[in-house]
């Protein structure tokens, strides 16, 4: 692995990133910093911290399925602008994404008390996807029980966007990332370590509570905040780490840490340009399940990802 | 001393020397004790080293990058090994003749290999007493050779080694001494002599 093959690859789809809407044009100054500059931003640093959730998420659970979403931080979200959406209509964008935080924070908060209390990393697991259930269930009697105009904003939500983020919330976005980042960066023994199992770990000198409650925080406060102000995101949460580590043909967490973070970046830009080539503007988180998805099965099949 | 797992009693009177340079076997059923008596001893002193056994073999790891993140309780402010620990390091590789294999990575070790790869973790913490607990659990007969051996050079060179293990006959080949736990809950301590005695109390039926 080039080690700034990641680097270039981001810039390269930044640029173009900037270039897409309705097919490619060059964007006047208000389009420029109005709408393409912020969502391109978005793409970025929404990538970045939602692989970087997910590359920590996978180590500490040493399960490749592993991603931000499984422990019920995005759901949360979720059921937040569901009752956002039913209750104040009228409140417009920033209401949603408050209350998505909100939500997000809340469970988020719940798991970490979770995993200040249990032994083992399975029944931490067990518990995010159980809590996952229980909110998904809420959310649906509450949309199941909403008007029309509130569902079509829930909807709009739901899809995911990298356009509906302004200046401030991307301030916040970034600050997120920043101290996931650090707070990541500041554990990659911890996180080698983990792979070898939790009792070796434990016998090399990590403390593995601690380690997890770092984690929870850290992944809480970026897919919490990336989730309220550009939707459920799925899939690079868990595809961009093992991208990450396919082709940098190693596990350790200096390495991989970083470049998730990049290469998430990258996947989530890629999206952003489809959904921004066509007549209609297509919801990102959709278009990046749509080929991403395919990408990943591919090269699972052919090179045992 | 007296040895508990939460409330039950596995065996009174464990008490025992170990002189250096010796390689003991520490027998017993499953559930008898072996285990916690090896994790007991590691946490009571520094310097009775529990080597890692039946660990996966992460890819992308080579087995130097293995034993130096491995250490890094032993490393600075910058994350970098002290340099004693390096040269620890590369004594333990020398010591066990593993040097050509440092570069690896560790998927591609013989599960022997790299059972050898976690004894040089032991000596690289600075071990005393190095405690194995089954390092020759789910070895083929090569590997189980290759392991049992390096144990009984290790003693040789004065290392003091307890280790445990269900394969008897080719344990015994290395072991000077057996220490064991009987089903009655007794733990026996055998001389250079009587060791296929204290097998057979251990197993009645062997």
């Amino acid at each position: 692995m080039k080690k700034y093959l990641w680097i270039v690859l981001l810039l390269l789809l930044a640029g173009l990133d900037l270039l897409a809407g309705h097919g490619f044009s060059i964007p006047d100054a208000v389009v420029f910093w109005k709408l393409r500059f912020p969502r391109m931003l978005a793409a970025v640093i929404g990538g970045a911290s939602l692989a970087l959730s997910g590359a920590q998420m996978q180590a500490l659970f040493r399960n490749p399925l592993a991603d931000p979403h499984i422990m019920g931080v995005s759901g949360g979200a979720g059921l937040g602008a569901a009752i956002a959406a039913l209750a104040f209509v009228s409140g417009g964008s920033w209401t949603l994404a408050g209350a998505a935080f909100l939500g997000a924070a809340i469970t988020g908060a719940f798991i970490i008390a979770v995993a200040s209390k249990v032994q083992s990393a399975g029944t931490l697991l067990l518990a995010g996807v159980m809590l996952g259930f229980v909110i998904s269930a809420i959310s649906s009697i509450l949309q199941y029980s909403a008007g029309e105009e509130s569902l079509k904003l829930f909807y709009s939500w739901m899809a995911g966007s990298f356009s509906l983020a302004g200046y401030p919330s991307l301030a916040i976005m970034g600050a997120a990332l920043v101290l996931g980042f650090a707070l990541s960066i500041a554990a990659v023994k911890d996180f080698d370590l983990v792979l070898f199992g939790d009792e070796f770990a434990g016998a090399s000198g990590v403390s593995l509570r601690s380690l997890r409650i770092r984690v929870m925080i850290c992944c809480a406060l970026m897919t919490g905040v990336v989730t309220a102000f550009c939707g459920p995101l799925g899939f690079v949460g868990i595809a961009a780490p093992h991208l990450v580590r396919k082709f940098g043909g190693t596990a350790a967490h200096r390495k991989v840490l970083p470049w998730s973070l990049l290469s998430g970046a990258c996947l989530c830009l890629s999206a952003d340009i489809l959904s921004h080539l066509g007549p209609v503007t297509l919801p990102s988180g959709s278009t990046m399940a749509l080929v991403g998805i395919p990408l990943i099965i591919v090269l699972l099949w052919r090179n045992r990802l | 001393m007296e040895l508990r797992a939460g409330d039950k009693l596995l065996a009174q009177n464990v008490s025992f020397r170990l002189e250096e340079g010796e390689c003991v076997l520490l027998a017993g059923a499953n559930g008898s004790g072996k285990s916690t008596l090896m994790r007991a001893l590691s946490g009571a002193n520094p310097s009775f080293v529990l080597v890692p056994t039946g660990i996966p073999k992460v890819r992308g790891f080579t087995l130097e990058d293995f034993l130096a993140t491995a250490c890094y309780r032993e490393s600075n402010w910058a994350g970098l090994l002290r340099p004693e620990t390096r040269m620890r390091i590369d004594e333990a590789l020398h010591l066990l003749s593993l040097e050509g294999l440092r570069d690896r990575d560790l998927s591609t070790l013989s599960d022997g290999e790299f059972q050898k790869g976690c004894i040089a973790l032991g000596l690289a913490r600075d071990a005393k007493v190095l405690l194995l607990d089954e390092p020759t659990a789910f070895l083929d007969v090569t590997n189980r050779k290759m392991v049992l051996e390096c144990l009984a050079e290790l003693a040789k060179k004065g290392m003091t080694v307890l280790f445990s293990s269900h394969d008897i006959q080719d344990s015994l080949a290395v072991a000077h001494r057996v220490f064991a736990f009987t089903p009655s809950g007794e733990f026996l301590v055998s001389t250079k002599e009587n060791r296929e005695d204290i097998i057979h109390a251990a197993f009645p039926t062997y």
